[in-house]
């Protein structure tokens, strides 16, 4: 079981308010001030949820760099970040936002 | 073979491993080998299925930070327990999965050790061969087994990072 931890919750918030800009990891990481080792896990347990999509492109700044791994909300991410920055989700009403995801559920 | 030397294999395990960080000329170069060697413990504890997508991931951050050596050898730390709990995350899937298909397999909890153990097992082997007295062989097979093995990742690292640099070049990533 996965839980809408804290460190969820400001990733969900960074990539609320960057949109319609998707967002690397390295800059979700400074943004939300969560370090390395728990932003993997946290991205690629948000993935699995549903929350986020991710896409491989070289970034515009560095067109002949590594190719990274951009994130940005789905629409029932974007949902649950609204209605979390708004201050209308609370106690488990997040979970309708989730889509069906066979083994996965955030609590 | 003595307790200190199994100590000292622990010891130059690691301490091989940074070899070239210390040929390498400047710091920048010194960082990014020692954020290679991370990188390649953290891939020890990485569920196989996920290791192409986590070594581009990580790879592509840390060539963001290759003028910031220590910001990128911070970074390489967290990848260790990100792998770790990415590990975790993994065998509870597993678990779920086997569980929900009710088919009898081994336990996921043995793969889970087996990552946990991970990169240590070479070292703590070699301290309990040192308490057992056994041959120094055995410890030097250890060792030179370890170091085999951080090389044979470094290099599939290596490879992979050349990979990525023609294909962006090319203009074909996504």
């Amino acid at each position: 079981m996965e839980r809408l931890t804290k460190n969820k919750r400001r990733m969900i918030e960074v990539l609320y308010r960057a949109a319609p800009e998707a967002l690397y990891g390295l800059e979700i990481s400074r943004l939300a001030n969560i370090p390395s080792g728990s932003l993997y896990p946290a991205l690629r347990s948000l993935r699995k949820a549903g929350i986020i999509h991710a896409e491989w492109r070289t970034p515009d700044d560095d067109p002949d760099g590594q190719p990274l791994r951009f994130y940005e909300l789905t629409p029932n991410g974007f949902a649950l970040a609204k209605g979390l920055n708004e201050g209308k989700v609370e106690g488990s009403a997040w979970r309708q936002f989730l889509p069906a995801a066979p083994g996965w559920e955030l609590r | 073979m003595s307790f200190g030397f199994g100590v000292a294999t622990v010891v130059a395990s690691i301490g091989a491993s940074l070899i070239a960080s210390v040929i390498a000329k400047s710091f920048e170069e010194q960082s990014s080998c020692i954020s290679l060697w991370l990188l390649s413990l953290a891939l020890r504890f990485q569920p196989e299925s996920e290791h192409d997508e986590f070594l581009d991931e990580a790879l592509g951050n840390l060539s963001r930070l290759e003028h910031k050596p220590l910001q990128a050898i911070m970074h390489a730390v967290g990848l260790v327990p990100s792998s770790i709990a990415i590990r975790r995350a993994w065998n509870r899937e597993q678990a779920t999965l086997v569980n929900s298909q009710a088919t009898s397999g081994p336990s996921t909890e043995v793969y889970k050790y087996l990552a946990v153990v991970g990169s240590l097992t070479t070292g703590l082997i070699a301290v309990a061969v040192g308490l057992s007295g056994a041959s120094n062989i055995i410890g030097l097979a250890l060792f030179a087994g370890t170091v085999v093995y951080d090389f044979v990742l470094i290099g599939a690292i290596l490879r992979r990072q050349r990979q990525n640099d023609g294909r962006s070049s090319t203009g074909t990533a996504g």
